[in-house]
């Protein structure tokens, strides 16, 4: 219990930061909603005309923007990044932070096996993941009311959460496991930020594709599309997938962490 | 000698990897997107001709910039400055707060050498390495530019905002490394830097319809679609620019000559 509180304590700063990011791009993001467009202009007319890929880049394929879920979408998308981010921070925090400190040595003296230790630590963490993801779906919906759009998205934002946090975990367990076996700490994070921006890039390949087929395996961010949230459907295969992912990383990330020299730097 | 020798040794093969990374996305957008970008152009001049008047005339004339090489070279310069932005600051963090995250800030204080000559020497050492990976960057960019018959004397200019983004985010990464308690991870706080400036940024693409000013938002100050639709980045952003720069930098300056050291 006792490491479980000092970890709540020791990222509730970087949590209170993250937030006010969400907060800024979700209601921002609501506030640009046009709807069909005044005065007879539609917009999205002209962007229908760009190519894929440029429409990839901001993450607005297939998402039709004169609706307000497909508005809601693109935010939705850059939410994800946002909570991808936080999570692979977050992971590394859990997985590195003692070594980081160089305090390790004072807490894996403790009487605690270093499963114990681990997991109290991505417990902690988790909790912080759970939370995030909670008001990643609160704020498009209070945004959306605040601003009196009329259209009703919560089966949408409750999809598009659900989404986001199955990678957010993925992410989060990645980087865990990254951080883990790095031999030096600077390391780790290095790769799980290197990670993600290889999931971005693929990720923007994969829409320039109208059917990306197996290249989708590649990016994390591509497990649940937009199109496929938004017509209800949430595939199974990839959330069995993203699950399955999740399990096998925390599980090596538990093994190795019970075998690794923790030395300094 | 020393100090800068091995902090540059020691910032190459990331430099590398950086460089090479900007370079290969700007060649891929001006190369590889924007010839596909363009065989939709007519069609949409077409819609906007149909717009009501007040309206198309602002919005043609937004479009025809985006839709011409130096326009989409704005564009795609987007996702270069971000990169740049988050690797200038990874640089300045690594360089500056080396000794910190290591725990051994008396090692090199105590060397026969004067706290603002470390400084000084450190801060070189993070201006090499930015020049020459732009220096790449600008001639690189040239080179597709004049393949493309591009004959504007201003692209040389745009072709610098690379440089004159990143001094400001090296500036703001010195300045975390000095002020900050504690850097766990430079990567980590590097990215968070670079996505703060990228959220800040969507929200003045949002807020722009309301409040035109971007003081808040660093990546923009030195947009080249800006210098190509105006004809200047705006004195006031280049302004703007420079007190960041000069602020964060003299601020640390005077912390990292003053301060006092950390012991373990």
């Amino acid at each position: 219990m006792n490491i479980i509180r000092r970890e709540l304590k020791a990222n509730l700063k970087p949590f209170v930061f993250w937030t006010i990011g969400l907060f800024i791009l979700s209601f921002a993001g609501m506030t640009k909603y046009l709807g069909i467009g005044a005065e007879g202009v539609d917009l999205n007319a002209i962007s229908d005309r760009f190519p894929r890929v440029i429409l990839a880049l901001i993450g607005m394929t297939d998402a039709d923007t004169r609706k307000l879920a497909g508005f809601y979408a693109v935010i939705a998308y850059f939410a994800t990044v946002c909570v991808s981010l936080y999570s692979i921070s977050l992971g590394f925090n859990a997985a590195a932070r003692e070594t980081v400190d160089k305090t390790y040595e004072f807490l894996f003296t403790k009487p605690k096996k270093r499963s114990r230790i681990l997991s109290a630590k991505l417990g902690a963490a988790l909790i912080f993941i759970t939370l995030f993801n909670i008001l990643n779906c609160v704020f498009p919906l209070a945004a959306s009311s605040v601003l009196g759009y009329k259209e009703n998205i919560i089966r949408e934002v409750a999809l598009f959460c659900a989404a986001a946090y199955l990678v957010s975990l993925l992410f989060f367990s990645l980087s865990v496991l990254l951080s883990v076996v790095a031999s030096n700490a600077e390391k780790g994070a290095r790769r799980g930020n290197v990670l993600f921006v290889f999931a971005y890039i693929m990720g923007v390949v994969c829409d320039t594709f109208e059917n990306p087929g197996a290249l989708r395996l590649f990016s994390p961010l591509r497990y649940f599309t937009s199109a496929e949230l938004l017509s209800g459907r949430f595939s199974a295969p990839y959330s069995a997938l993203c699950v399955l992912l999740i399990a096998a990383c925390t599980l090596l990330a538990f093994r190795f962490f019970e075998r690794k020299d923790l030395t300094a730097v | 000698m020393n100090i800068l020798r091995f902090e540059i040794r020691n910032q190459l093969k990331t430099a590398a990897v950086w460089t090479v990374a900007s370079v290969l996305i700007i060649i891929v957008f001006m190369r590889g997107v924007y010839p596909f970008f363009l065989e939709g152009y007519g069609e949409i001049k077409k819609i906007i001709a149909s717009f009501p008047k007040e309206f198309a005339g602002a919005l043609g004339l937004e479009m025809a910039v985006l839709f011409s090489f130096e326009g989409f070279y704005g564009f795609g310069s987007f996702y270069v400055f971000v990169f740049g932005a988050i690797s200038a600051a990874s640089l300045a963090i690594s360089v500056f707060a080396r000794e910190k995250r290591a725990k051994c800030l008396d090692f090199i204080l105590t060397k026969p050498r004067s706290r603002r000559n470390i400084f000084a020497v450190k801060l070189l050492s993070v201006l090499l390495v930015l020049a020459a990976a732009n220096i790449v960057y600008i001639a690189v960019s040239m080179l597709v530019y004049s393949l493309n018959g591009g004959k504007d004397g201003r692209f040389f200019l745009a072709a610098c905002a690379l440089f004159f983004t990143q001094l400001m985010f090296m500036s703001a990464g010195v300045f975390a490394s000095v002020f900050m308690k504690r850097i766990r991870s430079v990567s980590g706080t590097a990215a968070a830097i670079g996505f703060g400036a990228f959220a800040l940024t969507a929200l003045s693409n949002i807020l722009e319809d309301v409040y035109p000013d971007y003081f808040y938002a660093p990546l923009k100050y030195f947009d080249p679609s800006k210098l190509f639709m105006n004809g200047s980045f705006g004195a006031k952003y280049v302004f703007c620019a420079l007190v960041i720069i000069t602020v964060s930098l003299g601020a640390s300056f005077f912390r990292y000559t003053k301060g006092d050291a950390q012991s373990v």
